[in-house]
């Protein structure tokens, strides 16, 4: 049987670093290795003896296309641990700032590192060419997600104003009012994006997978919820 | 005939300067500020060729590039030789950020024994390759221009590419944070609320945010030309912070700049 091997050493579009390795066999899959090689960073370990309000804006330091998740996820580790909850106006502000987040990064996801592939080219820059509107729908949509992140938190990459318990200084109401045109705007462009992407061909593919999630009773799980799965699995992120 | 048909099939193709991008360790976060420039990002690509940029693209062109912007610094024995062989294939070689331009948060390690680090950190510590330090760009090879900040700012980086498309200096500030918050109009935040402020000893480029949103500075751009740290030091002390809060204070995000590293080294020793 005649077999194949693809070798991709440096994966393109991916947030990261990585390669891939496939080996065929005839038409059957004998093997497929996924290798990480960014290069280790430390967190953990320099993290000990720092003043624990530090935490938040050196965890951000881990990804700067999701710093927020960091921010928050450390925030709400020291806060479990100083016995506070951050509740009411505090928490709407924290799920606005990371639902900009949301906006910026799963905009960039789309537009830039996916759909290139389901439409055949090799960059969003080049399928701009043949497809200028949906390019600029998605560059608008991710700049609205950028603009909330700067308002709230000072700058787009590693925003500063996230702290302990909230924030160093909560937004005028008028300067929230100015997003809300493009936010609305943002909403039927994203309603635009669900009908394009639901355009992409698929393949017909089923694997029985184990998905997991967060999930949260009251809303949309973005910074709170347990961690469930489609097999059963339910178990609570904070507290353990 | 032939001849002048060929001289109108081939029309005065400008050539486009190709731009490379690469990663050591990092976050992503300073090559993201390239995609994050949403409204000049299509007129950049007009003027220039992103010849290799594998966050953006799968197309690589091959070298010499005539721009290359590298993010990261060098933690692994292989990085230690691709960042030469970077070097190699750039006409101009920009560093962007604090790990490129300073070793980055990871730098950290330098201070420590990494031995120690990798066991507490991996499980299987054999399967880890890694150098005892993190370090800059520079330390390995000749670096034409360095971006400053933790992440930089995208403004700073249109205006880099723009000067090196028209063969010219960067215009980017050596002054201090303070000055950017006189600019500004924000009350000292040192002076006002005896907040620990690294304002006075750090470049600006952010446009003093951190100060306007009622924090001190925390160093994010690195030192500023001809800095005072041993006087800010002397600042802190006396608003009350401990010697470990100030050292900590310059290990931070450029804690291996020298100008911070030394600081931080005289308040550790005593």
């Amino acid at each position: 049987m005649k077999s194949k091997t693809i070798k991709v050493n440096h994966l393109a579009r991916v947030e990261g670093e990585g390669a891939l390795d496939i080996k065929i066999q005839g038409k059957k899959l004998k093997d497929v290795k996924l290798r990480i090689y960014e290069p280790p960073r430390f967190f953990e370990a320099f993290l000990r003896g720092r003043d624990f309000r530090e935490v938040p804006d050196i965890t951000a330091r881990i990804c700067g296309i999701c710093p927020i998740a960091y921010e928050l996820g450390a925030s709400y580790a020291m806060e479990d641990i100083c016995g506070i909850k951050v509740e009411g106006q505090l928490r709407a502000l924290r799920r606005l700032i990371y639902n900009g987040e949301w906006i910026e990064s799963h905009v960039l996801h789309v537009y830039m590192l996916h759909a290139p592939d389901f439409l055949g080219y090799q960059d969003a820059i080049l399928m701009a060419k043949d497809y200028p509107e949906v390019v600029k729908r998605g560059l608008r949509m991710k700049k609205i997600g950028n603009e909330v992140l700067a308002l709230l938190g000072g700058r787009e990459i590693h925003p500063v104003n996230l702290c302990i318990g909230g924030f160093y200084q909560v937004p005028a109401k008028q300067k929230l009012r100015t997003l809300l045109d493009n936010l609305k705007w943002g909403r039927d462009a994203a309603l635009e994006t669900v009908t394009w992407v639901a355009q992409f061909p698929y393949e017909d593919l089923n694997v029985d997978y184990e998905f997991v999630a967060m999930r949260h009773p009251d809303e949309y799980a973005v910074i709170e919820g347990r961690l469930v799965s489609n097999k059963g699995m339910d178990i609570p992120i904070r507290g353990i | 005939m032939v001849i002048k048909k060929k001289q109108k099939s081939l029309p005065h193709k400008k050539y486009k300067p190709k731009l490379a991008v690469f990663k050591f360790a990092s976050c992503d976060g300073c090559q993201l500020s390239l995609l994050d420039c949403e409204d000049e990002l299509l007129a950049v690509t007009g003027e220039i060729e992103i010849a290799h940029f594998l966050e953006a693209s799968r197309r690589v062109l091959d070298g010499p590039y005539d721009l290359s912007l590298v993010e990261g610094s060098i933690t692994t024995p292989h990085d230690a030789k691709r960042i030469r062989d970077v070097r190699k294939i750039s006409r101009t070689l920009v560093t962007i950020g604090a790990c490129a331009t300073a070793g980055g948060i990871q730098a950290l390690r330098n201070f420590k024994d990494v031995k120690e680090f990798v066991s507490l950190v991996y499980a299987r510590p054999q399967y880890i390759s890694t150098l005892a330090t993190s370090t800059p760009i520079v330390e390995h090879v000749p670096v034409d221009f360095e971006l400053r900040g933790c992440p930089i700012n995208k403004s700073q980086l249109v205006e880099t590419i723009s000067a090196f498309l028209q063969g010219r200096k960067p215009q980017t500030p050596t002054s201090s944070v303070c000055m950017e918050c006189k600019r500004r109009g924000t009350v000292c935040v040192m002076v006002a609320q005896q907040m620990a402020c690294m304002g006075p000893v750090t470049q600006d480029g952010c446009g003093a945010i951190c100060p306007a949103y009622n924090r001190g500075c925390y160093g994010c751009f690195g030192p500023k030309e001809t800095t005072n740290t041993e006087s800010l030091a002397k600042w802190f002390l006396e608003m009350g912070m401990k010697k470990e809060e100030v050292m900590r204070t310059f290990r931070g995000f450029n804690g291996y700049a020298p100008e911070f590293r030394q600081e931080s080294e005289r308040q550790e020793m005593g």
